[in-house]
């Protein structure tokens, strides 16, 4: 009987240091052990060091414009009001009642200027204020409506019409935190160099029964992309799509675990690039668009928004798909083996319809959970998950290609899955006051 | 009065055995035969759960807005066998019953619509998911049998949790 020695080092190592992804750069080994995606103390402490502590994308400006919109959803496990209060403000509430908990605001979205918890009538102002108790009168001294209003996020930033909010108080400034990423949601906001982007109406709620870490590696990954989507490449060139193009760029570490695959492909993108489907009509109007952002942005900024795709992570919780049409895509961990995923289609405010439904079929295509590719990407992740029922015999993810090797940073490298592993890594080592950030 | 009753019935009866034969194609799937109940500009939706209502595909991002070339796409598709989701194939068994019939709509040349309530249970390696929602079969009459211009599959299900994704044809 042989023993594998090499494997059983490394379990010692883990033992020893408690770190769940090995990395050699020397020998380019990288790896990341499988109860990150198992086991249910590592879900826990993800709540506690990077969940609760790290910007967590909440919404879209776009989605509340008025004064008293608001959109309840869960943000990372928690129930939040995300809201427009009536100075403009914009807020994320927890939505739990002081009182005795319930849920302040049943809807999923409307218009007001207060919430009203209908157990016992206890009602908030939207900017989280508690101003009506009923029965006041037999309260104690010691409670006061000015202690008891909503609770909120601790921070809420917007950057670029994308809204954060962070549980931490501590937690730096959002545009330190984003790093290189913002350039990139600059990339992406500049699309709507005309009037702005908006989220269009109707959301893709949907899951996948996998560690929400598996959809993070996968939606930033140019490896699987052609054997995985095979039948997608093959549908759009049956509608005459010229595939010669290819998949051609870099992945790329942006910092504090952010991270992104920027690349060309041959996807139509209605900021830049006609595919020969199209009708004259919108291949004049995109040529158009494409021409009035190189005026608007200079050309070689508009070369960056328009042209290229990017698979953009956010770390933790955001991805900003812009490829196929361009998504937003929001994970919420319910369980180590269980993710609700949101997702919403971007488009520059008041787009031609003709553009919208390209845009649109684009995304259809492509995207969400009736898509020609999505679905199939759910099927990998869902038996991955289920190959790591083996955890006894095959411990550790390999993630190490492109690492150390002496040629051109490619397209299908994973450079930039190891960028979001290492500050996973790090977030995970620190203590639950101490952080590594 | 009674010759009337008798053929609005009759052409219920003849609408669920349409249906019932649609039912049947597509849990075995028999995805080819299912096409060609489609009128040549056919076409399949599904809106998205949070706008069950919504009949406007521009203005709202559906789930599912096949045009009739796409479903064409989508059933040569799912036929590869690198539609890695439904390779193996789930099992599906659906029942379809409420069934309800208005005729001679409208201008838009529609002959019948058939509104009808399904419920799709989807079996795949341990799994069993459950769809529940109503059908609304847009149908022109050829023959003595019925051609779809237009199919809508409308969730009950505030959200695709935990069915996650339609792979098959809902
Ligand atoms: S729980 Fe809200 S008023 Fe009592
Ligand atoms: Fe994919």
């Amino acid at each position: 009987m042989t023993i594998d020695h090499s494997t059983e080092a490394t379990n010692l190592t883990v033992r020893r240091t408690g770190r769940m992804v090995h990395d050699v750069p020397e020998t380019g080994e990288f790896m990341v052990h499988r109860s990150a995606f198992t086991d249910g103390a590592v879900l826990e402490r993800e709540r506690r060091n990077i969940l609760s502590r790290c910007w967590v994308y909440v919404g879209h400006a776009s989605e509340i414009p008025n004064v008293g919109d608001y959109r309840t959803r869960s943000v990372v496990g928690r129930q939040v009001i995300f809201c427009r209060d009536r100075n403009d403000e914009v807020r994320v509430l927890l939505n739990t009642c002081r009182h005795r908990g319930a849920l302040v605001c049943r809807e999923p979205q409307g218009n007001d200027t207060t919430f009203t918890c209908f157990y016992h009538k206890w009602q908030y102002r939207n900017s989280g204020e508690l101003i009506g108790v009923p029965g006041k009168i037999s309260f104690p001294e010691s409670f006061t409506l000015a202690d008891n209003g909503l609770a909120s996020a601790s921070q809420v930033e917007t950057y670029r019409d994308f809204v954060f909010a962070s549980f931490d108080s501590s937690a730096p400034p959002l545009v330190e935190y984003l790093a290189g990423a913002a350039d990139f949601i600059d990339r992406i906001a500049d699309q709507g160099f005309r009037d702005g982007m908006e989220i269009v109406d109707g959301a893709h709620l949907y899951s996948m029964r996998c560690n929400w870490k598996l959809v993070v590696e996968n939606s930033i990954d140019g490896y699987h992309g052609f054997p995985v989507h095979s039948t997608y490449f093959q549908y759009i060139g049956s509608r005459g799509v010229d595939l010669s193009v290819g998949l051609d760029g870099v992945p790329r570490d942006l910092g504090n675990g952010h991270a992104c695959l920027d690349y060309l492909a041959p996807f139509a993108r209605t900021v830049a690039r006609t595919t020969a489907p199209m009708s004259d009509r919108a291949k004049q109007l995109i040529t158009d668009i494409r021409a009035e952002a190189d005026a608007a942005l200079g050309e070689e900024r508009a070369a960056l928004v328009a042209d290229r795709s990017k698979n953009i992570f956010v770390y933790p919780n955001l991805l900003i798909i812009d490829a196929a049409s361009l998504q937003i895509r929001v994970l919420d961990p319910v369980a180590t083996d269980y993710t609700n995923i949101s997702a919403w289609l971007l488009a520059p405010r008041g787009e031609d319809r003709e553009l919208r439904q390209i845009r649109s079929d684009s995304y259809q295509e492509f995207l969400g959970p009736g898509g020609f590719a999505t679905p199939d990407d759910c099927e990998a992740l869902e038996t991955c998950q289920i190959g790591y029922q083996n955890i006894a015999e095959v411990e550790w993810n390999l993630v190490n290609k492109g690492y150390g090797v002496d040629a051109p940073e490619a397209v299908d490298n994973e450079t930039q899955i190891r960028a979001f592993w290492r500050q996973w890594d790090s977030d995970m080592a620190g203590g639950p006051d101490g952080g590594t950030r | 009065m009674t010759s009337t009753v008798t053929d609005a019935l009759l052409l219920r009866l003849r609408i669920e055995d349409f249906l019932f034969t649609e039912a049947e194609l597509l849990d075995a799937w028999k995805l080819d035969e299912w096409l060609a109940l489609f009128e040549p500009d056919g076409r399949y939706f599904v809106p998205p759960t949070d706008r069950p209502d919504a009949r406007d595909t521009i203005a709202t991002a559906f789930i599912i807005a096949d045009d009739h070339e796409r479903l064409t796409g989508r059933v040569r598709r799912l036929a590869t066998d690198a539609a890695w989701v439904e390779r193996p194939r789930s099992r599906t068994h659906r029942v379809v019953g409420n069934v309800r019939v208005e005729s001679g709509t409208d201008s838009v040349g529609d002959d019948v619509v058939a509104r009808s309530s399904f419920i799709v249970h989807r079996v795949r390696r341990g799994v069993t998911d459950c769809f529940t929602g109503r059908y609304e079969h847009r149908l022109r009459v050829v023959g003595d049998s019925f051609r779809i211009r237009e199919r809508w599959a409308v969730l009950t299900a505030e959200a695709l949790q935990p069915t996650g994704k339609i792979g098959f044809i809902l």
